[in-house]
């Protein structure tokens, strides 16, 4: 690890056969094992679950959103506050994003120039700028255990000229970030691989990026609405020439399918709004698929969610009262996301333990198996494990 | 203790233990046994059903339910309002279930077989069945001799007397309030719609009552019934209203208790419209369905439904009243109450304090113990972290015995909701905290708001009890009550000085 590093990484397993590994992730507010799944505390809190129920479903490390705090309550509160693990009452682990991301998407008005990402505010429509060393700068100011850099975000679907320019500014504003960046020693900055669905980019992207000696990569501009033959394609072209010896972060995904696919792939980390936005249209997961609990189906279903879960939720509820109350009480909405919080930590642990047992490849068809019992796989999944040396039959 | 418990059990559920005649009313400690639903273990002599006995101090108040369940809080925080039974209060409340709400339950319920309690996953608590949810207002019409109409976001639902019957099989609660004809508006009806509804509750009550006679015998349900007087009767004919309320409390030995209904529903529904007529702060239609906090208590009103009801039974009134309407409430006799008022006050934003009550606590009781006037622990751990600075200016003025975190004045006050509390919530964060997510609209704001809110109500209950117990003269009970209640109206709170030293004001 370089001398300023805040972040020590040990790989404790490898499969044999894909390049999926088990590593324990050290930062200042704990250790993480990985492959992790981190939940998304968007504004400084998760989605109304306290500190202490997510010590309790095992979560130790989530994710806010510079954007978002950025705003409210804005930089000065934070300051005065000391910063978000403080003022949300949280000791473990915190990562935020640059929130270039979302000044992208979610304002039309975004341009993006070799400054930085210029905006009209949504609050009183003056002209802004987000420079990588201000963002560097409200992420010091939160105070997470690994932040992002600033990154020229293009649609995945994006071709020609575009891609290789916002590939090679992404690399320029890594080096303003890395000079902003006050705190090495207590926050680790994570360079971004960009390049679209271009191998080459891709690869020269990812070159480049390690020459810089950052703590840990992750790998972006994915999961946007690209194929899926490209998405994974991508992803195993980036962890191919990402160092072993450093944690590898894929932004955006969370689907079960996904994790276990990425994690033959060699992902480390992740993170996606997924688990608990659809907690809150009455969705529940499985490790058989997602289940809708608004459906009449489960009205006298006296079972839990998942008989083998120990999450909260399963040991006092059943279906057939969540079938009552979804989508109309906030409670529902706390049950199902205590439950699939839960889910993600568990399935994050069978593919830990998996790996560490030597037993991952067999891991990979029983859970393949599972969501697809008429073992109709989609070809992308086929393809990928066949990628890593998984043949599913 | 002991002695009272052995005394007690072999009375019915309900046992006065203590009354104070004052110049207002019969003030008085009782001592409630719930029975708790548990399913038998497989294999039992057939006897089937058992049930444990919980037993609990009042005046006390049940835990408001929608749909089934606490607003805001899942089985597993609420663990965290009451972890043991052995905290200040020593008990954990029971839950009031409202059928308008729950009526989709009934079938369900009746394969379930193991109760509501365990259906809606608060199964250690016993489970109070009541018609209405104390925060819904009613609707007129639709009450007919086939039986009366239960409203919720549903729509209507018909209830008949054999379908609430039906009900209490399946639900399997505790105690049950008797279905009763509500309809009876005295700005409209006339004396027939009167006379239909006191006719009427005295069918709907001896039905209850024979069937359940019948059933008992088969199921061993064990359920408590509460009758229900309506505020319109009293209203509109006070002679008969007490007429019906006498022939109705005839089956005395099978009714174990009295709700005395529309103490609230009537103040509410008008100053509603108002407001959503003003359409203020943006409150939504479907928010008009729902009862504001009560200002107001018609006393005269509340003396007159008292009057007849024998001692020995528990008189619950059900709504959001606020703390002094409530103590209003408790010095005439009322035993039982609900949490409708955090819940409702979850909504606002508002969190109750009882600053000012604690810091003259031991001039109120002399058995309290004041909680601590400090930053807890963990609170006091991250102070230092976050930059120090002076405790903003307004609250130093005071603040009276509800503020709302809405205000802006909150966005960087790093205290704790209340410097006297050691509710979850005030041990571990802050009012900047929760500023921000009722701001940003996070569904952790309520969360935090509600636990305080229940825990406060819980150790307001708790004062009551103890202002009861220690006081044996009426003239003391009442310049304490008095005392205390002043400081709960007071809009600002008194100036607290570095001694101690309290002015009390003259309200």
């Amino acid at each position: 690890m370089g001398s300023k590093s805040a972040l020590t990484f040990k790989v404790l397993a490898e499969c044999p056969v894909t390049k999926a590994r088990a590593s324990l992730m050290t930062l200042p507010h704990g250790a993480v094992e990985t492959p992790v799944f981190m939940p998304v505390g968007t504004q400084g809190s998760l989605k109304g679950l306290l500190p202490e129920q997510l010590e309790k479903l095992e979560c130790k490390l989530i994710l806010g959103n510079t954007y978002h705090l950025g705003n409210r309550p804005g930089t000065d509160l934070m300051k005065k506050a000391g910063g978000l693990h403080n003022f949300m009452h949280w000791s473990h682990d915190l990562l935020t994003d640059s929130g270039g991301f979302q000044m992208v998407s979610l304002l039309e008005l975004a341009e993006i120039t070799e400054e930085g990402v210029k905006f009209k505010s949504p609050y009183d429509g003056s002209e802004c700028m987000l420079t990588p060393e201000h963002s560097i700068q409200i992420q010091n100011t939160i105070g997470a255990d690994i932040i992002m850099q600033l990154d020229d975000v293009v649609s995945s679907t994006t071709t020609g000229p575009r891609v290789k320019e916002a590939m090679e500014r992404t690399i320029r504003w890594l080096d303003r970030c890395m000079a902003a960046h006050q705190f090495p020693e207590k926050q680790n900055l994570f360079p971004i691989v960009q390049g679209g669905l271009d191998p080459e980019l891709r690869k020269e992207c990812a070159k480049e990026l390690i020459k810089r000696d950052t703590p840990g990569f992750a790998i972006g501009g994915l999961s946007g609405g690209e194929s899926k033959d490209d998405f994974w394609r991508m992803v195993h072209i980036s962890t191919d020439i990402l160092p072993k010896n450093k944690p590898r972060y894929l932004m955006g995904v969370g689907f079960a399918e996904d994790l276990v696919v990425c994690c033959a792939l060699g992902v480390d980390m992740y993170d996606c709004v997924f688990p608990t936005r659809t907690a809150r249209f009455g969705c529940a997961l499985t490790f058989t698929g997602q289940i809708n609990l608004k459906q009449q189906k489960y009205k006298e279903d006296f079972s839990p969610i998942d008989p083998e879960c120990t999450c909260s939720t399963c040991t006092n509820y059943t279906r057939a009262y969540l079938q009552k109350i979804v989508t109309h009480e906030t409670v529902a909405c706390h049950l199902l996301t205590v439950h699939n919080v839960r889910f993600q930590m568990r399935l994050m642990e069978r593919i830990r333990s998996n790996i560490k047992t030597g037993t991952f490849v067999e891991f990979v068809k029983s859970f393949m198996l599972g969501i697809y019992p008429d073992k109709k796989y989609p070809t992308w999944s086929k393809d990928a494990l066949e990628a890593v040396g998984i043949t599913l039959s | 203790m002991q002695l009272s418990f052995v005394v007690f059990k072999t009375m019915k559920k309900f046992c006065v233990e203590k009354t104070l005649k004052t110049s207002v009313g019969s003030t008085r400690l009782g001592h409630l046994e719930l029975p708790l639903f548990t399913k038998a273990e497989e294999g039992n002599d057939g006897s089937s059903n058992g049930r444990s006995k919980i037993d609990y101090a009042t005046p006390m108040y049940f835990l408001h339910t929608q749909t089934g369940s606490i607003p805001h809080i899942t089985a597993e925080v609420l663990k965290l309002i009451y972890p043991t039974a052995s905290d200040t209060s020593g008990q954990i409340p029971p839950v009031q279930i409202s059928l308008d709400a729950t009526a989709k339950f009934i079938e369900p319920l009746s394969k379930f077989e193991n109760g509501v309690g365990k259906f809606v996953g608060l199964s250690e608590h016993p489970i109070f069945l009541t018609i209405h949810d104390p925060l819904y207002l009613l609707r007129s019409g639709h009450n007919d001799k086939f039986g009366i109409a239960l409203w919720s976001r549903h729509g209507r639902r018909p209830l008949s007397p054999k379908q609430f019957h039906e009900a209490v099989t399946a639900f399997k609660p505790s105690i049950s309030q008797i279905l009763s004809d509500y309809d009876v508006n005295p700005e409209i009806s006339g004396m027939k719609r009167l006379k239909k509804s006191l006719e009427r509750a005295e069918e709907y009550t001896s039905y209850v009552i024979k069937q359940e006679e019948t059933t008992e015998r088969e199921k061993k349900k064990n359920t408590g019934f509460f009758i229900t007087i309506e505020a319109s009767w009293f209203l509109m004919d006070e002679g008969l209203a007490t007429k019906a309320v006498l022939r109705l409390l005839e089956s005395q030995h099978q009714i174990e208790g009295v709700v005395l209904a529309g103490l609230s529903d009537r103040f509410v529904k008008k100053k509603q419209e108002d407001e959503v007529k003003k359409d203020s702060n943006g409150k939504g239609s479907g928010d008009s369905e729902r009862m504001d906090i009560c200002e107001t208590l018609d006393i005269e009103l509340l003396d007159k439904m008292l009057q007849n009801l024998p001692a020995n039974l528990p008189k619950y009134v059900p709504g959001p009243f606020k703390l002094p309407e409530m103590m209003d409430l408790v010095a005439r006799g009322v035993d039982l109450f609900d949490s409708s008022l955090a819940s409702r006050m979850a909504d606002y934003a508002e969190a109750l304090l009882l600053d000012s009550v604690e810091a003259i606590l031991p001039s109120i009781s002399t058995t309290m113990v004041a909680m601590p006037s400090s930053l807890s622990e963990g609170l006091a751990e991250r102070a230092d972290k976050a930059e120090r600075q002076e405790p903003p200016s307004n609250s130093e003025e005071g603040e009276g015995a509800v503020i709302s975190l809405k205000d802006k004045k909150y966005f960087d006050d790093f205290g704790p909701l209340s410097r006297f509390c050691t509710c979850y919530t005030c041990r571990k964060h802050t009012r900047s905290y929760i500023h921000h997510l009722y701001a940003t609209d996070e569904l952790l704001g309520p969360v935090l708001i509600q636990i305080h809110n229940l825990s406060t109500l819980d150790r307001f209950f708790s004062i009551m009890r103890a202002l009861v117990k220690e006081n044996d003269s009426p003239e003391s009970l009442l310049e304490k009550s008095a005392l205390m209640r002043n400081l709960l109206k007071a809009r600002i709170l008194i100036k607290i000085e570095k001694e101690d030293k309290v002015a009390v004001p003259s309200v």
